[in-house]
């Protein structure tokens, strides 16, 4: 379902050019109109042709659910960035002085029982949570793209193809069955001995395979369409094929897929830390300040699973007006 | 029929057979069970013979090659032995013994939790379908949007610091962690009342995680249902819109359904971990920590072994379900 302000006829649009250029969200847009206008160009025809990538950027920032996401995002991303540099107190610094757990001027959310600074871990733990959320997220869609287009490519070419796609897809399955929580408690203590920065590949090991057969799925739809046979008749190599005419088309799906990605990494990564599994000392997580919760002081925590909650939401709604902006039919079955 | 059903039964055992397998591999590559007789947790030295015959009685002696203590373990586990648990607490209970006095507690709350939330999460979804844009379906789209953003600990938090406010204010509430209460002898009837209301909490949290999913598929598949033909032919008809849904929309709403019961009992498993560990239960998510942190090979591979017969099961019956509300696959 298109929206009236996407696509109009161009007689229709120089009608109507008043009116969408004043609701217009971009203000610089007003001034390119006048340069169009100047330049004899009608700016129905600008309108007209506008550019895939110029449709979805004003359909997302017409989306209220975006702005909300963009903002509380952006605000997380500055206070992880600035705050663990200005504010005195370190994650695991201990405060002798301090007389009580509960906020005060200098101890901003408080302290725990064995005297951490709960506001210093949260920012901290903010960091470390923003970093794994976002790397891991990629990483995952990486794998995601080569095992599901290579099964989806090769699966209709013989004999050998068909043995690459089943052995693909039963790879698939097995990473399904593994509890892939306890292999990641397997593997988390061992690889944190080297570098926290370990727990990307480690979390996107795990958590590539469904996006993968959704990948498979529609590179198999894809790979019937004419154009790629057409391709593949010129002599393309695959490779070539697959980069110039599959990806573009799931493009908008992987982001979609990237963006939600990154809100499960950060709930991974939480739950393996607050088990004792993730994150250990001297780095801390959002998931390692709350396991460091007290029910009879609930400074330790709130403040902890707000940011986190704020943090999930945020990207999620980032997410999903993406989703709507990419593929404006999907308004019938949203949830 | 029955070739389909026996191949996807086969392939789904040697899918959990592998897993296990490689989860053994791993274990027993990774861990090191055999610190416990070094310093700094033994504190005076253990002879050789001991130690020798401690590690042999466990199938842990590292100078055994790893594929021929695999070779033992998968022996053992062809007579229905799963070995004796080999972690750094020097405890040899058998692993099967473990599970068996496990299994009952944790499947109580991921049976009871993901029943709860499927059937709740069915209705919801449904009804926000059904009455779309409402101030009902905007709440429930809402909380559910809200819940599902917050990972299981934050919940249980949440539940139990409820519960912590309402006994510092009234007196009264439910047990805050433990299944069962020590100072309550055995199969009286205060325990068993103690264990129905220590159940309340865990239940709640995970019917919560399970509505919340729920309700977002029903509603997705409903309303795709809601924009069929054969439900506007049945209204025109006659059939009146409730009728029309129940006795042509809901079968046809739940057959995707079906599918994601099977990673949904997966998801429980992983859940009801963290809702033991923060209730205190004395079932098989505390069992797992207890078994990696202590580095139980054998502890850990049974674990494994549960989990995959367990999406197995749960993978079978969602087959099954397909086929009962689908004729089309029989």
């Amino acid at each position: 379902m298109t929206t009236p302000g996407d696509l109009r006829g161009v007689t229709e649009a120089a009608a109507t050019a008043e009116p969408l250029v004043a609701d217009d969200p971009v203000p610089e847009l007003d001034a390119s109109t006048e340069a169009a206008l100047q330049a004899g160009i009608d700016p129905a025809e600008r309108i007209a042709s506008m550019s895939r990538t110029e449709l979805l950027r004003r359909r997302f920032l017409r989306n209220p659910m975006a702005w909300a996401g963009m903002v509380i995002f952006g605000i997380l991303v500055v206070l992880a960035i600035v705050m663990p540099m200005i504010y005195p107190h370190e994650p695991y610094s201990l405060d002798l002085r301090a007389d009580v757990n509960t906020p005060t001027a200098d101890h901003w959310f408080g302290l725990t029982n064995n005297g951490w600074d709960t506001f210093s871990r949260c920012m901290h733990g903010l960091r470390v949570s923003l970093v794994i959320g976002i790397g891991t997220a990629v990483l995952t869609s990486i794998i995601a793209i080569l095992v599901g287009t290579v099964a989806g490519y090769v699966g209709g070419k013989g004999k050998l193809g068909a043995l690459v796609d089943s052995g693909l897809v039963n790879l698939i399955n097995l990473f399904l069955v593994i509890p892939s929580l306890l292999l990641l408690m397997l593997f988390g203590p061992i690889l944190q001995q080297a570098s926290w920065l370990w727990m990307i590949p480690l979390l996107a090991i795990f958590s590539w395979m469904l996006t993968a057969r959704v990948l498979r799925a529609m590179t198999q739809q894809l790979v019937r369409t004419e154009y790629v046979e057409a391709a593949r008749f010129m002599g393309v190599n695959p490779v070539v094929i697959v980069v110039r005419h599959i990806i573009p088309n799931i493009a908008s799906w992987i982001i979609i897929d990237t963006t939600l990605g990154v809100s499960a990494a950060v709930l991974g990564e939480t739950g393996l830390s607050f088990i004792g599994f993730g994150i250990e000392r001297p780095q801390v997580s959002l998931g390692t300040v709350l396991s460091n919760y007290e029910l009879a002081n609930p400074w330790t925590w709130v403040p902890a699973a707000v940011i986190l909650a704020a943090l999930v939401i945020s990207i999620n709604l980032m997410g999903e007006a993406l989703r709507d902006a990419l593929d404006p039919t999907s308004g019938s079955s949203r949830v | 029929m029955l070739r389909f059903t026996l191949l996807r039964i086969l392939n789904y055992v040697l899918l959990a057979f592998v897993a296990t397998s490689i989860t053994y591999l791993l274990a027993a590559s990774l861990m090191h069970p055999q610190e416990v007789l070094y310093p700094p947790i033994a504190t005076k030295p253990v002879p050789p013979a001991t130690a020798h015959a401690y590690l042999e009685a466990r199938n842990i002696n590292p100078d055994t090659p790893l594929f021929a203590r695999y070779a033992r373990w998968l022996g053992d586990l062809l007579h229905g032995n799963l070995g004796v648990t080999s972690g750094t607490d020097r405890a040899m209970t058998p692993v099967l013994d473990v599970l068996a006095a496990r299994v009952p507690l944790s499947l109580r709350l991921v049976v009871l939790g993901t029943l709860l939330g499927v059937v709740l999460g069915i209705v919801v979804g449904m009804i926000s379908a059904v009455r779309r844009n409402s101030i009902g379906d905007v709440a429930a789209t809402g909380s559910s949007f809200v819940l599902l953003s917050l990972p299981t600990v934050v919940v249980v938090l949440l539940v139990q610091q409820i519960n912590q406010i309402v006994i510092n204010t009234t007196g009264f509430g439910l047990p805050p962690t433990g299944a069962t209460n020590p100072a309550l002898p055995d199969g009286s009837t205060e325990q068993l009342v103690y264990h129905l209301q220590a159940l309340v909490m865990p239940t709640i949290v995970l019917a919560l995680f399970g509505m919340a999913s729920y309700s977002r598929y029903m509603k997705v598949t409903t309303l795709d249902v809601l924009g069929s033909d054969y439900l506007r032919t049945a209204r025109a008809k006659g059939l009146t819109r409730q009728l029309a849904m129940r006795r042509h929309g809901l079968r046809m709403a739940l057959i995707p359904m079906g599918q994601y019961f099977a990673f949904a009992v997966g998801a429980a498993f992983t859940g009801s971990l963290f809702v033991e560990l923060m209730f205190n239960w004395h079932g098989i998510g505390k069992f797992t920590v207890h078994a990696l942190n202590s580095a139980d090979v054998n502890g850990t591979a049974g674990v494994v072994l549960y989990a995959a017969i367990l999406t197995l099961l749960s993978a079978t019956f969602a087959d099954i379900l397909q086929g009962i509300l689908d004729p089309r696959i029989r």
